[in-house]
């Protein structure tokens, strides 16, 4: 278990915190944010190489703000793996297992035999770290991490130095490891498709703040403010006015009229909406399929064509500039180029209402 | 904009450095040529240009030894530490590199020499630092201790400072992981430190000649050979310390110290 209570942390006058956050045992936990958000400095501060300039750190149950890192009980892994350059795979895996109470030579070679098959690098044992790909070497610091018997394990984009193919198996072996040996984890990245695919729960740090912990799933649909909503790709942040007589239309400056799910009160109102949300059509499309008064339907023009992966992100100019993620095939049907009329449609139901400040 | 075509820049670069060798290696290459084995032989029995190259050599060891127990743990709390008054402390681990080595060893009379501050205490001891093998020491580890505390320090910075921390986790206290994982990565640079310091050493002849004359280390006895008997007198203690030297960089460079990874090889 890893409980994070108002902790701030100051580095060369960057100021990060409070940041609360509770992860149970075998709860995997990351903390997202963009670079320079301070997502390592907390790491830091978890394991012990930082100091708090307030608030309390707790580890298994036990307050650990005062105590030196060797005392606190948590693994660590960096986005590089920082295996030990002097030492073999095996010396690596083997470095905190005294520390772990493992006696004599033979029970410690047997452990880290252990260790390595746990990791799939059992192969690797006699190897030197230079001769590892990338993700070869995080799965020693993974194996070395859990020879010392932390209760917590914390990890330093652990996955930014590996190719896609290894990420994939890194990312299982992760999860397996969280689960079956119960620990919390703590896993710093920027990554929000990493943190959508790993994380029971996220929290978002920008600019050293905590804006939202919770479910990704939560935090990708229902973003608590603007910085959060743009930094997991949420990319249509619209900000408008409540229709004066219709409590559930929301009028945007150029003139296009969207509704919400919900009844809002008078006055200004900022919208998001998911771009993969957005439907499009290359002529109006009857009200049977834009699911009537639900879809808000407008027409605009194409005037940005983007390939991202297997999907085309298409910016269309309604006047309201809006951005809409739909799969290549599609985008190739419909014929797609530049200047191209389209209409677009909202459901209501895609609409996040942002809180106002 | 001059524009160089590669070749040409190349070529520019290996005469520039052709030049420098030259300009190294021309004088010590000049003086063992023209000395002979004849003279080498010559100065091998010599009795006091053998006690004076002993000397010379091992009081630069002890020297490096001294400065390797007091200088690397102030080089790896330069790497790693911010403090105010740093930049000062930087500044006075080299002073002796800006010091005029007479100078320096008037400085040091002041402190170590019998009347000096330090040597006054020393003295009734039996402790004295004039004309005696410990002022030679004191004299060698004062010039030349910015040497290995600089390369120390350097190599210490080139160590990631993560490592420490992931040996932190890993159970080990500040020390274990500076034993442990720290110094096995920085030993090379501090070798390197340890090596220009001895070499730094072992040409001392300022400091040395103001605060031990006697007994005398080799260049101390090359000068005095010099002034006294001139330049065919002065030629066999100098050939024999250039060789030491020669054959002691070159042999521990090449043995100890890898050759560096070009980027290519990096990548």
């Amino acid at each position: 278990m890893i409980g994070l209570t108002a902790i701030e942390i100051e580095a060369g006058g960057f100021r990060v915190g409070p940041v609360d956050l509770e992860l149970r045992d075998g709860e995997y936990g990351v903390l997202l944010g963009p670079s320079g958000a301070g997502k390592s400095l907390v790491l830091e501060a978890v394991a012990g190489v930082r100091r708090v300039v307030a608030g309390t750190i707790r580890v298994d149950g036990v307050d650990v703000t005062a105590l030196t890192p060797e005392k606190r009980h948590v693994g660590l892994v960096f986005q590089d793996g920082l295996l030990f350059p002097h030492l073999s795979v095996a010396g690596n895996v083997a470095y905190g297992l005294r520390r772990a109470g493992v006696a004599g030579r033979a029970a410690r070679a047997a452990e880290v035999e252990r260790l390595a098959d746990a990791v799939g690098a059992t192969a690797l044992l006699k190897r030197r770290p230079a001769t590892l790909s990338g993700g070869e070497r995080q799965r020693v610091a993974v194996a070395r991490a859990l020879a010392a018997r932390p209760r917590a394990l914390l990890l330093d984009e652990p996955l930014s130095a590996v190719d896609a193919e290894a990420r994939e198996g890194l990312q299982e072996l992760l999860r397996r490891v969280s689960r079956e040996q119960g620990l919390s984890v703590l896993h710093v990245t920027h990554d929000r498709a990493e943190a959508s695919a790993l994380a029971d729960t996220c929290a978002v740090l920008v600019g050293g703040r905590l804006l939202q912990t919770g479910p990704p799933r939560e935090i990708l649909m229902s973003p608590a403010d603007e910085a959060v909503a743009r930094f997991v790709g949420a990319r249509n942040v619209l900000h408008g006015v409540r229709d004066a007589s219709d409590a559930r239309l929301v009028r945007l400056p150029g003139g296009v009229a969207l509704r919400v799910a919900r009844t809002l009160t008078p006055g200004p109102a900022d919208l998001v909406v998911r771009p993969e949300d957005v439907r499009l059509w290359r002529a109006r499309p009857p009200a049977a399929a834009a699911g009537r008064d639900d879809v808000a339907v407008f027409p605009g023009t194409v005037v940005g064509l983007s390939l991202q992966g297997g999907f085309v992100l298409v910016r269309v100019e309604t006047p309201d500039a809006l951005d809409v993620l739909i799969p290549a095939r599609a985008a190739d049907a419909l014929g797609l180029t530049l200047g191209a009329a389209v209409d677009v449609g909202v459901p209501a139901a895609a609409v996040h209402v942002l809180p106002m400040a | 904009m001059i524009r160089f075509r590669p070749s040409l820049f190349w070529a520019l670069c290996a005469v520039a450095g052709a030049l420098l060798l030259a300009f190294v290696l021309l004088p010590a290459a000049s003086m063992i040529v023209g000395a002979g084995a004849g003279l080498l032989g010559e100065a091998l029995r010599q009795d006091d240009v053998r006690r004076s190259l002993w000397l010379t050599v091992s009081a630069a060891v002890i020297a490096t030894v001294i400065g390797f127990v007091v200088g690397v743990p102030l080089a790896y709390v330069l790497a790693r530490k911010e403090f105010p008054g740093k930049r000062l402390v930087e500044g006075v681990i080299d002073l002796p590199i800006v010091f005029p080595h007479t100078a320096a060893g008037v400085a040091l009379l002041t402190v170590w020499g019998r009347d000096g501050v330090v040597g006054r205490v020393l003295a009734p001891l039996g402790i004295t630092f004039t004309e005696t093998v410990a002022g030679i020491v004191l004299a060698m580890l004062f010039v030349s201790l910015p040497f290995l505390v600089d390369t120390a320090r350097e190599a210490f910075v080139m160590v990631d400072p993560r490592y420490e921390h992931v040996a932190r986790t890993l159970g080990s206290s500040p020390g274990g992981a500076f034993v442990r994982v720290t110094f096995p990565q920085a030993w090379r640079g501090v070798l390197a430190g340890a090596v220009l310091m001895w070499g730094r050493g072992i040409s001392e002849f300022g400091a040395v000649v103001i605060l031990a004359y006697n007994p005398k280390v080799i260049s101390v006895l090359t000068y005095e050979r010099f002034e006294g008997f001139g330049l065919r007198a002065a030629q066999p203690p100098a050939v024999l310390i250039v060789i030491v030297a020669f054959v002691v960089f070159v042999g521990l460079r090449t043995l100890l110290l890898p050759r560096r990874r070009s980027r290519k090889d990096a990548a």
